[in-house]
């Protein structure tokens, strides 16, 4: 079915067509929640969240970008948020730390499942840099290299040019290796 | 040092090469309606709201209507007794 059909499909709140979009795009909305939320849990409810919001606004959707591109969006946006919501959660709770004089708990170290089994040590560490990141440098990055999308479809995307995106990855590279260079300069003297 | 520490930088870069996209859980679309069953369309609610607001305010003026008409009913009702009596005491003086 090709886009315009199953758009049209979706606004007659046809559940086939529903189901061919949730079958169709679960694992990349997934994929792109998991890389900017570094939490399984929360990366499965967002993508929920994402699908019931496609649901309850195909009606808006103008079709001026591609329906990739928008559910993309839809997914950036909520992880965005719940990692928001979940940081003020933090501060909060690290200010509660704080009154009652108890150490604060690192974040449990994040395994991607699609990382190689040699690279996984590794990418522990790169996706602990990769949450210090902003979060414009962060999504540049997880979209291209967790999830794969080529620097035209981020830049529309994030409704940004190809050439800032790719400022943004070489920043979040740059970025990175400072990061990745004061571990390891604390962790192997 | 400052070498090895610069390489054990670059493959910590190229250690999502050859990443595989993660896997959606095998129920989403079940979890998705479950959730959407759940929580009513907001236009559906709005829609809903209307007719129990709309019912409601029937409900209540008609409500409102009946216990005048009983009202008026019962005053009616006490003035004619009141009417008959005071006929009666009347009735009564002019013997």
């Amino acid at each position: 079915m090709k886009d315009p059909e199953l758009i049209q499909a979706l606004r007659n709140k046809n559940q086939g067509a529903f189901r061919l979009l949730v079958d169709t795009w679960k694992n990349k909305v997934f994929n792109t929640c998991i890389g900017v939320l570094q939490h399984a849990e929360d990366a499965e409810e967002i993508t929920q969240d994402v699908f019931i919001e496609v649901y309850h606004s195909v009606n808006k959707f103008d079709g001026r970008s591609t329906l990739a591109t928008w559910i993309y969006r839809i997914a950036i946006n909520k992880s965005l948020d719940k990692l928001r919501h979940n940081k003020s959660k933090k501060r909060s709770g690290l200010v509660q730390r704080f009154f009652n004089g108890s150490k604060m708990n690192d974040a449990p170290d994040f395994v991607h499942p699609g990382v190689e089994m040699e690279q996984k040590e590794l990418s522990v560490i790169l996706f602990k840099a990769i949450d210090n990141l902003s979060e414009n440098q962060k999504t540049a990055y997880v979209l291209h290299y967790v999830e794969g999308l080529p620097q035209r479809e981020i830049a529309e995307i994030m409704k940004t040019t190809i050439g800032s995106v790719e400022s943004l990855l070489m920043r979040a590279k740059g970025n990175l290796r400072k990061l990745l260079g004061n571990y390891y300069a604390k962790n192997f003297k | 040092m400052q070498k090895t520490n610069n390489s054990r930088i670059e493959e910590t870069l190229t250690s999502l090469n050859g990443i595989k996209r993660a896997e959606a859980n095998a129920y989403t679309f079940d979890k998705v309606m479950l959730r959407l069953e759940e929580q009513p369309v907001p236009a559906f609610a709005l829609k809903w709201n209307w007719i129990i607001g709309m019912l409601t305010l029937i409900i209540m003026n008609a409500s409102v209507a009946v216990y005048s008409t009983q009202t008026s009913t019962s005053t009616s009702e006490h003035y004619y007794e009141d009417l008959v009596s005071e006929i009666g005491d009347n009735i009564e003086y002019s013997y």
